[in-house]
């Protein structure tokens, strides 16, 4: 589905890669053994950069561990935070199954036929997550009105990419800042709704192309009427974009102010936003041939 | 004289807001900037002294509660005070981030009233929402209508930087002038004057 909230791992120093590959190992261990087998094949850098954010922001206890991946044959070092992969990887269950029936809903014919036998599966997934009533609730109610959103918006100078970008990052932010409170829950809801809100948008621009052949929804190509107006427009585009990682950034650098504790998490989170984020953007830019640089 | 509801083309009991928008409408069209190098702009320029004239005709009939309007004009002057008090409101409500009370207040204050504080502070509502693209455009209106405003430039920057704390700095190319980019371009033009034979800073 998405990917694009990674670091620049050239960046990172050695000893942050490795807690990040650490939390990946992690991640990915807790969902094979929790959710589902599957899960391990669909992971994405999105829900590993989740559980970072909520490590970092509730200090969770983690110890790095030495396990053998069974997909790797190699021992590989493991980082154990089971609260924050609990979370995330409800999340991710959550996410895949409103997303398979959201493209149940879009599709038609013989492809809404084999879609469907394909949802008990998520459903599976989906119903081995227990304890998160209200985040379901949340991701639900938001994902239905998306829905409407995509069916009722037609061309319309008044149109705002932000209305529509809302209903994701609302889903994200309440990911982020699920259980939390105060401080913590301010900053962990805010940070999650810049990363939604960005990864919807940058998603809408990477899909930009596809979506004007086949004439499916693109909040982008409505507000600017069709591709080239995208393209006149990129400017205003990127600025928003990068917007929003900044903001994100700003938000997250409250976390970090006056307390005596490990910057590795805060390294690789800030590199996320002030490198990786434009390295993304850049990445998709350049597949558009907009000038963009894999830098 | 003639009716100046005849003037600007509307009925004698239309509200303030349609005298108002049939007379923008109307000074719109008539603008001497329409018609620079015409020979219709004498013509223009006469017109636009009446429609003024009319408008002013009207505002002054309503505040003097003559009826035949909705409301008093007078609403209008004291609207201005009013409204910088719902504006302070909204900023204490904006303080403890009682976003939705701010954006509430923001919203019955009318399209014809809306200044460019009005702006700055849809701006942060939005913002504080997340909703930075349409931030961006009401900040940017409230830039406008008020360039000297140092409070609401400020705002803006702070859209293209990131956090104090992040190791990486700022890596936002933007067409920024830093204080430093100020000095080194002094010595550099002094550089250059010296080497022409001049002086641009006598120190140095």
């Amino acid at each position: 589905m998405f990917g694009y909230i990674r670091p620049v791992q050239s960046e990172l120093l050695v000893r942050e890669h490795e807690l990040y590959r650490a939390v990946y190992c992690g991640l990915c261990r807790y969902g094979g053994k929790h959710i589902s087998h599957f899960t391990r094949f669909l992971l994405n850098y999105d829900f590993v950069a989740l559980a970072l954010l909520r490590m970092s922001v509730v200090q969770e206890e983690a110890k790095i561990s030495l396990k053998r991946c069974p997909y790797h044959f190699k021992k590989r070092r493991t980082l154990c935070a089971d609260g924050s992969y609990e979370l995330t990887s409800a999340a991710f269950a959550f996410l895949l199954y409103y997303k398979a029936l959201d493209d149940i809903n879009d599709s038609k014919g013989i492809k809404k036929f084999f879609k469907r036998l394909a949802l008990p599966f998520f459903s599976h997934i989906k119903n081995r997550v227990k304890g998160y009533e209200v985040l379901e609730s949340v991701i639900e109610k938001q994902i239905n009105k998306l829905a409407e959103l995509e069916k009722t918006d037609t061309p319309d100078e008044q149109f705002s990419l932000d209305r529509v970008a809302d209903c994701f990052a609302v889903i994200v932010e309440s990911i982020a800042s699920y259980g939390l409170k105060d401080k913590e829950k301010v900053i962990a809801s805010q940070c999650g709704y810049h990363i939604g809100r960005y990864i919807y948008i940058i998603d809408a621009l990477d899909d930009i192309k596809k979506d004007s052949e086949s004439g499916n929804y693109n909040p982008l190509l409505i507000k600017y009427g069709d591709i080239s107006g995208v393209i006149d427009n990129i400017e205003e585009i990127k600025t928003t974009i990068t917007d929003s990682l900044n903001a994100f950034s700003s938000v997250y650098g409250l976390n970090v102010i006056g307390e005596e504790r490990d910057k590795s998490y805060d390294n690789i989170i800030f590199n996320i936003c002030e490198l990786g984020g434009r390295a993304a953007l850049n990445k998709v830019l350049g597949s558009l041939n907009l000038g963009g640089t894999n830098d | 004289m003639t009716d100046p509801y005849r003037v600007l083309n509307i009925n004698s009991n239309a509200t303030d807001e349609e005298v108002k928008q049939a007379y923008r409408k109307l000074a719109k069209r008539y603008h001497p900037d329409n018609y620079i190098n015409n020979e219709l702009a004498d013509l223009a320029a006469e017109k636009m002294k009446e429609i003024n004239a009319a408008y002013d005709e009207i505002n002054r009939l309503r505040s003097e509660g003559v009826p035949g309007g909705g409301f008093s004009g007078g609403a209008g002057f004291s609207g201005g005070e009013s409204g910088s008090d719902v504006y302070s409101r909204i900023r204490i409500l904006l303080n403890s981030r009682r976003i939705n009370e701010a954006e509430v207040l923001l919203q019955r204050i009318s399209v014809a009233e809306r200044n460019a504080e009005w702006h700055f502070l849809n701006g942060l509502v939005l913002y504080n929402k997340g909703w930075l693209q349409d931030a961006r455009v009401e900040v940017e209106t409230a830039c406008r209508l008020d360039p000297y405003n140092a409070e609401y430039r400020a705002f803006l920057d702070r859209f293209s930087t990131g956090s104090a704390h992040s190791p990486y700095g700022r890596t936002y190319s933007g067409n920024g002038c830093s204080g430093c980019d100020v000095c080194s371009s002094l010595i550099c033009a002094d550089c250059c004057c010296e080497c022409m034979g001049g002086d641009l800073i006598r120190c140095c």
